[in-house]
């Protein structure tokens, strides 16, 4: 494995989509702990190829600048996702959306295969899985432990896999008994716990500074360490929620 | 709606209440003398609880399934409500039963969905077991937070917070990881102790709406208006819904992803959002518009 990473660092990890023009420099304004390209739904359908085919140029110039940088594939096309990421200086491949160890044994597989392909040290690709569906989160230890490459758990968008309403309640059970679920897997098998409850008031909301320094803030105090930041502007509130007080 | 067949006024009325569900009980509205008056009423009950459009569902009583089932699976009844359920033997032993009964009374085999209450702790943490122990249809596990289990944990049911939120989310995320819609409910205070109260309904229909929750039951006729109202989808919500996916579809031309539409997001989560607000709005209407159709021929028919 490389280098021990202190985990607690990574409190904000900033998506990115990897076709956008500006990713080689996105990081440069507001200092995200952890850049994610991103090949999932930020990315149009049109722009999927041109952005894989970019990704390895990317994937350099970010690692040359120190910035660590993880990739998210995209769960019904992830095996050439994987082979789109894997190019040296990436950090780890973001999973949205695991439904069995399988799955995640497989993606161990191809990520060494492609480690040897590319030259990149063998066993250093994190995985970070960020769960979603039921059938995850019943089985959030099993698939957490599928990969040693596993460096973090988290809770992804649930709001619709888990039907949890056009606008997830405060007091709806199920969204806190996920959020608790992952981050009891997390904390037992010693992997960086990832999310926040956000609440954003309405369906299609904002996520305005104040709101994400509150997500962030109540996400700490549940015992997290870090969330994804789906807009940059994110990024200031999120690092301010999650440090320690 | 639960209706206790062995009262008329009750029985005989139910149809005109406007419930999308009545379902005839045999278990606790029902006092142990009157269970074997209540199973011969069964049968003519259907008919009489089914005039305006509802499904009718039965519930039968834990420690009596041999002898009720072969009163309560007839045609026209949809689903049977199991109570306590404990194990998957509990459902095996039903299902085995309703499918026998199937067979010989010309029923579809298979067709009666079968609805396992979770009331106790162990039915909680058996419940990945039991949803997976018969080939039948199951329905949610709605149960998972009433009376008895209020009694097996010993708490307060009327009370100000949230008691059932373990066995409830549990027994939820299991129904899901296995493709069963779970009905699992949202907290809503109630410290009256009363059950018949419309403005309870009302809060409790708009926290459920909130949370995607499309059903619930009642124990009141003062209940169900609220409720139909309160869970089906809102023309704002139908407006809004139609407008996103124009949006949506109109970025995914453009090759975008995401876009802004009066101040909200819109992207892939709140397409496939809208999209689902309009299939519950359709399915709402098609029961509505049923419903319609069957209580206009009864009126006409007791005219």
């Amino acid at each position: 494995m490389a280098e021990t990473v202190a985990l607690n660092n990574r409190r904000s990890w900033m998506i990115v989509p990897a076709h956008d023009p500006a990713a080689g420099t996105c990081h440069e304004k507001t200092k995200p702990d952890v850049v994610v390209l991103d090949l999932e739904y930020s990315v149009p359908p049109k722009a999927k190829e041109s952005a894989r085919a970019g990704l390895g140029a990317l994937v350099k110039k970010l690692g040359d600048s120190q910035v660590e940088v993880f990739v998210r594939i995209d769960r019904a096309t992830r095996w050439a996702d994987v082979r789109a990421a894997m190019h040296r200086g990436i950090k780890g491949i973001v999973f949205s959306g695991p439904d069995a160890p399988e799955e995640v044994a497989e993606l161990d597989e191809l990520i060494t295969a492609m480690e040897r392909e590319r030259g990149i040290d063998v066993g250093a690709t994190e995985l970070v899985l960020m769960l979603e569906s039921a059938k995850g989160f019943w089985s959030a230890d099993a698939i957490t432990q599928a990969s040693p490459r596993v460096s973090a758990l988290g809770v992804g968008r649930i709001d619709l896999t888990m039907r949890l309403g056009p606008v997830p309640q405060d007091e709806f059970r199920l969204g806190r008994f996920l959020m608790t679920r992952a981050l009891v897997a997390a904390r037992m098998l010693d992997k960086q716990p990832l999310g926040a409850l956000w609440r954003p008031g309405s369906r299609g909301g904002v996520a305005n500074v104040a709101a994400t320094i509150k997500a962030a803030t109540e996400a700490r105090l549940m015992g997290f360490t870090g969330c994804v930041c789906a807009t940059p502007e994110q990024v200031a509130p999120v690092n301010e929620g999650f440090a320690l007080a | 709606m639960f209706v206790t067949p062995t009262n008329p006024r009750f029985i005989d009325k139910a149809w005109t209440r406007g419930g999308d569900v009545y379902i005839l009980d045999i278990e606790d509205s029902i006092a142990p003398a009157e269970k074997e008056r209540c199973r011969t009423l069964i049968r003519e009950s259907i008919q009489k609880a089914n005039k305006g459009g509802a499904s009718i569902y039965v519930r039968i009583n834990k420690p009596f399934v041999d002898a009720d089932l072969p009163y309560a699976v007839w045609p026209g009844v949809d689903r049977i409500m199991l109570p306590k359920t404990e194990s998957a033997d509990d459902l095996r032993h039903a299902h085995d039963i309703i499918t026998r009964l199937e067979k010989e009374r010309g029923i579809p085999v298979g067709s009666i969905e079968l609805y396992p209450m979770i009331e106790s702790t162990l039915g909680a943490v058996n419940i990945h077991e039991l949803l997976t122990a018969v080939p039948r249809k199951l329905s949610s596990m709605g149960g998972a937070g009433g009376y008895d289990m209020a009694m097996n944990l010993g708490i307060e049911m009327f009370a100000s917070f949230d008691q059932y939120a373990w066995p409830v989310a549990y027994v939820a995320l299991a129904a899901l990881s296995l493709d069963i819609e779970a009905t699992g409910g949202v907290f809503v205070p109630n410290t009256s102790g009363r059950v018949d109260q419309g403005d309870q309904a009302a809060k409790q229909a708009a926290a459920l709406h909130a949370a995607g929750v499309h059903h619930s039951g009642a124990l009141h006729p003062n209940f169900i208006q609220p409720l139909v109202q309160g869970l089906s989808a809102t023309a704002d919500e139908v407006a809004w819904a139609h407008k996103v996916i124009a949006e949506f579809d109109k970025l995914t031309d453009a090759g975008e992803s995401v876009g802004m539409l009066d101040g909200k997001v819109v992207d892939k989560y709140e397409y496939d959002s809208a999209l689902r607000t309009l299939e519950w709005a359709a399915a709402c209407a098609a029961k509505d518009a049923y419903k319609a159709r069957a209580m206009s021929r009864a009126q006409q028919a007791s005219a």
